[in-house]
């Protein structure tokens, strides 16, 4: 299990708490509160094992402000995103593409299907709100994959983000993205 | 005598030889009485023969049964136990939209705008009597 989240790009460092299911079926989302965390689906793999291991976390937490992933929207491919498991490994990612779909549109075979190697899904909220402007349109969405396993050091982390953040521009774009 | 002797003799020869004649055609044809049994066999060979096509079809016939128990066995795979056993349905709902925070703290500030304008216009009008005071 994932016990920590890293995107130095975009300023993320929280812990993980494990989440389940809803009582209608959907995926449980961290509490709100001011104190705001990311969490990992339980029923994913654990970040490093074969599949896609899903992590979610708020982009808004109300009254408490910005959640944890205010700005993932913001990240780029090639961009880093580090999780440490309670075995003290770290698994380290590299974004692939950055997707923002509607909810009601919501890829559940791209975010849940199986795929061959080890990969991360980072799911928060995004796009214009609606109604009543409580609930956001959008679901924002990284697609990483496993790039290096094992600890890492904090200058190589450090330098790689950097050169990173340097050199990357592009960016995947859906229709619906705004 | 002597002819009597030899011709004897030669009858009995003669007797032999055309008794042992007659005893090697009879001889032989057992022989070939056998040789046709070999043409019997010849016929159980060409029977095991198809035999052993049969078998020979057989087997080319078994590897396609195998064939569909392995599809089956792939078929089976492909059905492939799902990395995320339980697909949640629908979309996270992962933001509680700020606005009513929003408009709450606006509510305070605006009060606290008010209190504020109302203790400075308060305090205003006091300092204005009591110039007029120290004037008068």
């Amino acid at each position: 299990m994932p016990v920590r989240l890293r995107i130095p790009a975009v300023g993320v460092d929280t812990p993980v708490i494990r989440l389940g299911l809803a009582p209608d079926g959907s995926v449980q989302v961290p509490p709100v509160t001011a104190n705001d965390r990311a969490g990992w689906y339980e029923h994913s793999p654990a970040p490093g094992q074969t599949g896609p291991s899903v992590i979610l976390g708020h982009v808004t937490v109300g009254a408490y402000g910005d959640g944890v992933f205010r700005h993932l929207a913001r990240l780029r491919r090639g961009e880093r995103i580090e999780a440490r498991l309670e075995n003290g490994t770290t698994a380290v990612f590299t974004v692939d593409t950055v997707r923002t779909v509607a909810k009601a549109e919501f890829p559940t075979d791209a975010v849940y299907g199986n795929v061959d190697r080890p990969e991360l899904r980072l799911i928060t909220c995004g796009g214009p709100r609606t109604g009543d402007g409580d609930e956001y349109r959008d679901n924002v969405i990284v697609f990483a994959t496993l790039s290096r396993r094992g600890g890492t050091t904090a200058r190589h982390r450090d330098t790689t983000a950097s050169r990173h953040r340097g050199t990357t521009t592009s960016r995947q774009h859906d229709p619906g993205e705004r | 005598m002597r002819r009597t002797v030899l011709s004897a003799t030669a009858l009995a020869c003669t007797a032999v030889l055309a008794s042992a004649l007659p005893a090697f055609a009879d001889g032989a044809s057992p022989v070939p009485s056998p040789v046709s049994a070999t043409k019997t066999p010849s016929p159980a060979p060409s029977a095991t023969a198809p035999a052993e096509d049969t078998p020979t079809t057989e087997p080319s016939e078994a590897p396609p049964t195998a064939m569909p128990t392995e599809d089956a066995g792939g078929s089976a795979a492909t059905p492939v136990p799902s990395q995320v056993p339980v697909v949640p349905s629908g979309a996270p709902d992962t933001g509680a939209a700020p606005t009513s925070a929003e408009s709450g703290a606006g509510g305070v500030l605006a009060g606290a705008g008010a209190a504020v304008a109302l203790v400075g216009g308060g305090a205003a009008v006091v300092l204005v009597r009591r110039r007029r005071a120290n004037e008068a």
